[in-house]
């Protein structure tokens, strides 16, 4: 943010935009104690916002969001048994998970930071908080709720958004943009979920209180902004496993996408800042005869023969360093930090069970997907080392290829929430992330800005 | 140029994409197996349970492939089969004959099953009983398992029991029980028998109840404790006299089986004794013993008067044989003694010592079949005696309780065990 200041330092004056949108939304909850699948339902979304430009980059939005989310709850395979299967009868969060429907309807009132990288096509940040106010609900009762009914009138949480837009005209631009919304109150007393939904809505802006022609049409423009910012668009695959030091045989590697973006502050000597936003998969796998569905455990009865993927999903911001590998300006070395917050965490594969006794003989195949969100710790921080070759195309792009390892600090296995609920061969348990990306990015120039 | 890169890019995320279905349990395989003929059945050793044995697979997932090979095997009793192995037909059926050993009571017959591929799939098995000779048989069942009590009439040849609320008859085979059903008999708690072969039966709410036909027919004698709702004791001595017992009652007796009662006269000693054995000596003189210790009274007046008698140690139990030996078990120096007098109790010899597990009230001790007594003494076992000077620990067993012995000789134990009782036909007599 600060180098983003510092690159567009130029005398600029004020504009706003205000802009209607509409779209769709996914409902994602989180909070879930254990068990059982939310599936993503869609419902509607639409909105008009109010965006004051601070300079060229930073702004500050506001606006109002009326949206209705959808969730379905398909009951765990197992529901009638203890989940994890070593789950402790006693642990105070446990209650019969049923098949259930509810729906919500807000207006919200988002307040948002927006960081604007300028070019023709121009490409947008925002972060802030959302205030949501309960319009109207329903709740089915299959699903069995601690104190049914009775839903939280009011929330507030997190929104990241990013998206693009297009110049129609001088005054009008076409965007589409990607939200991420996290709530964090209770929606409902008792009860440990949370809401979530991600949204993907096309608009219209309209810019008025727009003075000087120049500073807002750069795509004619090459300036030294443009230059010393530039935008790469990344996707490939994680390859993910459980860096824990016992038992390791155990668990295998699991893929997962990695798809964002970053943005490189080009510094002195070829040295450049890169920091950005990917959503990417990571977890680990497991094929091997336990009682549990995730965690190697054959103290207990009744055996799986168990293959079965952990996916915890991370909006991932690295803070990297660049350096360029001799002068040609083709191959980097990246290292530093990283931050994840967790998204969604759940275990899904397939399960099988022989079972014997005097009166028959069964073999039973279980489809498992279950949540796993608050036995996953809400974040992680690591390290990434990583090499990249960029490749100049058609003289106008570029193509970059990277190779990167991640190591996580933390164990993000929650051993709070476990301890409380599971017998102490489960709270030993940990789970540390470990990844290698293959990623593919364009990068686009200044000039196509 | 940008397409390509484009599509490299999401074919890579759209890869390692993946949807999973919504969570559910499937059987792959379900087969349900069960033996048709009836388990928990008796028979004596060396009968057959069938000869076709009916043994059922069904296959839940998928009818139509029912059919599964079956093994046979004994596991337990030394019986014989005729199929050893064989597919299932198409209604998932097999069958094979069974003939019970002598190797165990419990005889366990076994059915593996394996699909047609050869895998295993289960064991199931099939559990009988055979009653043998000569050994202890353990029983665990209903209604003989809580036996409580048992006459045998072997003039008229019929054995009587009662457990904790039924009078059951002895069927064609000695371990079969068949419940007699009389209006007189409500909630019967005792049973007993005089040398005529009058049966006696007291019931809960303190009634007296006899047959004087063989248990043909029950009629309800002269309350004896007008006054009292509950259970009483009832003795009936080796005169044919019914004594009863009750807490803050008199002693009573009957000389004509409970019609008339005479009461003991106020301030004899024996009330403070309680329910006890009586017996009618050859010189007409009454002995008695008490459920307490050391309350051998000897009356020579019908019961209106008595006199106390020493014994050697504590004694706890009277008997009297036909000879009028009288024999009394003692606590003592030894845990416990069984003493013999000859002299109508003027001096006792130890005839045998024993070291019970534990010493509770005590039943019926004394049994005779044939020219033996069987000594029961509880929490030690059983003695075997012919003339009762020498003994022979015919069980040992200090679980046991009681002792009877049906109009054929079959001796039944009960075991403290509430639920368990031993039978033991002997072949020689």
């Amino acid at each position: 943010m600060f180098l983003l200041v510092l690159c567009n330092s130029a005398g600029y004056s004020q504009t706003i935009t205000t802009g209607i949108y509409s779209g769709v939304n996914f409902s994602d909850i989180h909070g879930q104690d254990f068990g059982g699948k939310w599936k993503s339902k869609p419902g509607p979304v639409q909105g008009f916002y109010l965006d004051l430009s601070l300079n060229k980059s930073l702004g500050i939005q506001t606006g109002i969001n009326f949206s209705t989310v959808y969730y379905e709850h398909i009951a765990t395979s197992n529901h009638w048994l203890y989940y994890p299967v070593d789950f402790n009868i006693i642990g105070p969060d446990y209650y019969y998970q049923g098949d259930g429907k509810m729906d919500f309807s807000f207006l919200r009132v988002p307040l948002l930071l927006t960081v604007q990288v300028p070019s023709f096509i121009q490409f947008n940040m925002r972060a802030g908080l959302i205030f949501s106010f309960l319009k109207d609900h329903s709740l089915s009762n299959d699903y069995n709720y601690s104190t049914p009914g009775i839903a939280k009138k009011t929330d507030f949480g997190y929104m990241f958004s990013s998206g693009i837009s297009y110049p129609l005209s001088n005054k009008i631009r076409a965007t589409f943009n990607v939200s991420y919304l996290t709530g964090r109150k209770h929606l409902l007393e008792s009860s440990n979920l949370r809401q979530g939904s991600s949204e993907y809505v096309l608009g219209i802006d309209y810019e008025f209180l727009k003075k000087n022609k120049r500073t807002i049409n750069p795509g004619f423009t090459i300036d030294s902004t443009s230059k010393k910012v530039t935008v790469t668009y990344w996707g490939g695959v994680d390859i993910s496993w459980n860096g824990l030091g016992s038992d390791k045989a155990k668990y295998s590697t699991v893929a997962g996408p990695s798809l964002g973006f970053s943005v490189n502050f080009l510094m002195e000597s070829g040295l450049s800042f890169i920091s950005g936003v990917s959503f990417e998969r990571k977890g680990y796998s497991m094929k091997d005869s336990s009682a549990s569905f995730f965690i190697y455990l054959n103290k207990s009865t009744p055996l799986y023969y168990v293959d079965t993927k952990v996916q915890i999903d991370y909006a991932v911001i690295p803070l990297l360093m660049s350096f360029p590998v001799g002068k040609s300006q083709i191959v980097f070395f990246n290292t530093g930090p990283w931050i994840g917050l967790k998204l969604n965490a759940r275990n899904v594969g397939v399960a099988y069970n022989e079972m014997r006794s005097e009166s028959g003989y069964t073999v039973n195949k279980t489809i498992i997907y279950d949540d796993l969100e608050r036995y996953i710790k809400d974040n992680d921080i690591g390290w990434i080392f990583g090499a990249r070759v960029s490749l100049p195309l058609l003289n106008r792009f570029k193509v970059d290829l990277a190779l990167r390892y991640s190591t996580g600090f933390n164990n993000v296995y929650n051993k709070t929430i476990v301890a409380e609920q599971q017998s102490s061969s489960i709270a030993d348990y940990v789970i540390r992330n470990r990844t290698i990306s293959f990623l593919i990015g364009i990068t686009i120039p200044p000039s196509s800005h | 140029m940008r397409k390509p890169v484009l599509l490299i890019v999401i074919l890579c995320v759209a890869l390692s994409c993946d949807r999973y279905p919504d969570p559910s349990v499937n059987s792959l395989s379900n087969y349900s197996f069960y033996f048709q003929t009836s388990p928990g059945m008796k028979f004596f050793a060396g009968e057959w349970v069938s000869d076709s044995v009916e043994f059922r697979s069904v296959n839940n997932v998928d009818p139509i492939k029912d059919t599964v090979k079956v093994i046979f095997e004994i596991v337990r009793g030394n019986g014989n089969i005729t199929v050893q192995s064989a597919n299932t037909d198409k209604n998932g059926l097999i069958y094979t004959g069974w003939k019970l050993g002598s190797g165990s009571f419990e005889q366990i017959l076994r059915a593996k099953t394996y699909d047609l591929s050869g895998k295993y799939l289960t064991s199931t098995d099939l559990v009988e009983y055979g009653f043998r000779n000569d050994v202890w048989d353990t029983c665990s069942f209903s209604p003989d398992g809580d036996m409580m009590g048992m006459v045998a009439d072997t003039v008229n040849k019929f054995t009587l029991m009662i457990n904790n609320n039924q009078i059951y008859k002895q069927g064609e085979r000695y371990y079969l029980w068949e419940p007699v059903n009389d209006p007189a008999l409500v909630s019967p708690r005792t049973i007993n028998m005089d040398r005529n072969g009058v049966i006696y039966v007291t019931t809960w709410t303190g009634e007296l109840v006899k047959s004087t036909d063989h248990a043909v027919s029950w009629e309800t004698c002269t309350k004896p404790f007008p006054d009292r709702p509950y259970f009483i004791y009832p003795y009936i001595s080796n005169d044919n006299y019914v004594w009863v017992f009750a807490f803050d009652h008199p002693i009573k007796f009957s000389k004509d089986g409970g019609m008339t009662w005479t009461d003991l006269p106020d301030g004899n000693p024996l009330i403070t004794y309680g329910f006890g054995d009586v017996f009618r000596l050859k010189d007409g003189s009454l002995l008695y013993h008490g459920s307490g210790c050391c309350s051998l009274n000897r009356s020579f007046d019908n019961g209106m008067t008595w006199t106390k008698m020493e014994t050697p140690g504590y004694s706890i139990k009277l008997f009297v044989n036909e000879k009028d030996e009288i024999f009394i078990l003692s606590q003592g120096a030894a845990p416990v003694s069984i003493y013999k007098s000859t002299d109508y109790g003027a001096s006792y010899s130890s005839i045998y010592v024993a070291n019970p597990q534990f010493i509770t009230e005590m039943g019926t001790l004394f049994n005779k079949w044939g020219n033996f007594y069987y000594v029961l003494l509880p929490g030690y076992g059983i003695l075997k005696s012919f003339d009762l000077n020498n003994f022979e620990l015919y069980w040992a067993n200090n679980n046991l309780n009681n002792l009877f012995i049906d109009h054929n000789g079959v001796l039944i134990a009960k075991d403290w065990n509430m639920n368990r009782v031993y039978y033991r036909k002997n072949s020689k007599k």
